[in-house]
C-alpha cells in the first residue's frame, strides 16, 4: 500500500503536472491526495495529465477563488471507492484496498491558517471519526500545524506550547497514530533558508 | 518519507507498506507457551518493566530485544528435564491407579490424579513442541 500526498501549489502549470504524475509513476502510488489544486474544476483531462493512462477514479474540492482546493486520485485496480465526502478543507473517500480487501476511510486535509478555523476543522473531522467507530482510517494532507517547536523553525523566535495544544489534542482524541518522518526533518521551506516546518503530515 | 520539493515549497510526503516484507522476525516465539500457566503474566510484567527512553519505534525495537532474551531464560526454566518430570508424574499416576483399585481414593486424592492428567498432556504437548 502506497499512499502520496503533496501541497502543490497549483496544478495551473503544464510542468507542474508533469512533475507531479512523473512522481506518481516513480512511485507506484496506490492513492494521491494533492491540496491546494487552485482549480476550480477538475476534468478527465486534467487527471490524465496529473496520473498517467492507467486506469483512474478521482473526487475533488473546488479551489475557493485562486487559494485552496483538493484532489485525491486513485488507482482503480488497487482501490475501489464507493463513496467520497467534501468538506470545507477536507475531502474524504471510503473505499477499499483491492488485493487485501481492508475497507479505509482516507481523508485528504488543506487546514485553513486562521486558529479559530482550524479549531473548527478539529472539532468536525473529530465527530466525524468517532461516528466511524473502529474503522481504518488515514488522514493526511497540510495541517497547517505543528505538535511542538522541534517541528518548526522561523526568525519570529520561539512559540508557545498553546499554539500546538489545539492539533495535539485532536491528535489524541481521535486516538490517530502520527507517523516519523524520513529523509528530512520538515516539509515546508518559506525559500528564505531560514523558516521550515513540518506541517505536512500522515496520521492513521 | 519526504521527497524532493521542486516547484513546491512543500515536500511531497509518501508512505508505504509492504505487506508481504516486514523484514525478519523480531523474535520467535513457541505455540506452546501460552499453555504453560504464568506465561502471559510473565510477558506483560516483563514488559511494563523495562524502561527505554526514546521515540516509539526504539522503544519498541529495544523491548523486542529485552523480551527475547527474558524469554530465552524462561524457555530453558520451563523446558529443563521435561522427560524426566513426566516420567516422575508417570510413576505417581500409576500409584494412585493401584491404589485406588484396592481402595475408593479419597476427594484429595482424585484431584491429585486429575491434576497430573492435566499436566502430563501439558508436558508431553511441550516436548513435542520442542523437539
Amino acid at each position: 500500500m502506497r499512499l502520496l500526498s503533496w501541497n502543490v501549489r497549483g496544478l495551473g502549470g503544464v510542468e507542474k503536472r508533469k512533475e507531479v504524475k512523473d512522481l506518481v509513476r516513480e512511485k507506484k502510488s496506490f492513492v494521491l491526495c494533492l491540496q491546494e489544486t487552485k482549480m476550480q474544476l477538475i476534468d478527465d483531462f486534467m487527471c490524465v495529465s496529473i496520473w498517467g493512462s492507467s486506469s483512474y477514479g478521482y473526487s475533488f474540492c473546488p479551489s475557493v477563488g485562486a487559494s485552496g482546493g483538493l484532489i485525491t486520485v486513485w488507482d482503480t485496480s488497487e482501490v475501489d471507492v464507493w463513496s467520497s465526502v467534501r468538506g470545507d478543507s477536507f475531502l474524504m473517500i471510503h473505499g477499499r484496498f483491492v488485493k487485501s480487501n481492508d475497507e479505509f476511510y482516507l481523508c485528504n486535509v488543506y487546514a485553513p491558517c486562521d486558529q479559530r478555523a482550524k479549531q473548527m476543522l478539529w472539532t468536525s473531522l473529530s465527530a466525524r471519526l468517532h461516528l466511524l467507530g473502529p474503522a481504518k482510517v488515514c488522514i493526511c494532507g497540510d495541517f497547517n500545524s505543528v505538535r511542538s517547536a522541534k517541528e518548526r523553525r522561523s526568525v519570529r523566535g520561539s512559540q508557545v506550547v498553546q499554539d500546538f495544544a489545539p492539533f495535539n489534542d485532536f491528535i489524541q482524541e481521535c486516538a490517530l497514530v502520527d507517523l516519523p518522518l524520513g529523509g528530512r526533518k520538515f516539509t515546508w521551506y518559506k525559500g528564505d533558508g531560514r523558516s521550515m516546518s513540518r506541517i505536512d503530515r500522515f496520521l492513521f | 518519507m519526504a521527497h524532493l520539493r521542486g516547484f513546491s515549497d512543500h515536500c511531497p510526503i509518501l508512505v508505504s507498506i509492504d505487506s508481504e516484507d516486514w523484514g525478519p522476525r523480531p523474535l520467535r516465539l513457541l505455540k506452546c507457551w501460552q499453555d504453560l500457566p504464568g506465561y502471559d503474566k510473565f510477558v506483560s510484567e516483563k514488559w511494563s518493566f523495562f524502561q527505554v527512553q526514546g521515540w516509539g519505534g526504539y522503544v519498541l525495537k529495544e523491548k523486542l530485544k529485552l523480551i527475547k532474551l527474558a524469554l530465552k531464560e524462561w524457555h530453558a526454566s520451563h523446558t529443563r528435564n521435561v522427560p524426566a518430570r513426566i516420567d516422575s508424574l508417570k510413576m505417581r499416576q500409576a500409584g494412585l491407579d493401584s491404589k485406588g483399585e484396592d481402595v475408593a481414593l479419597t476427594e484429595e486424592e482424585l484431584g491429585e490424579l486429575h491434576g497430573i492428567s492435566v499436566d502430563i498432556h501439558l508436558l508431553t504437548r511441550l516436548s513435542t513442541s520442542i523437539c
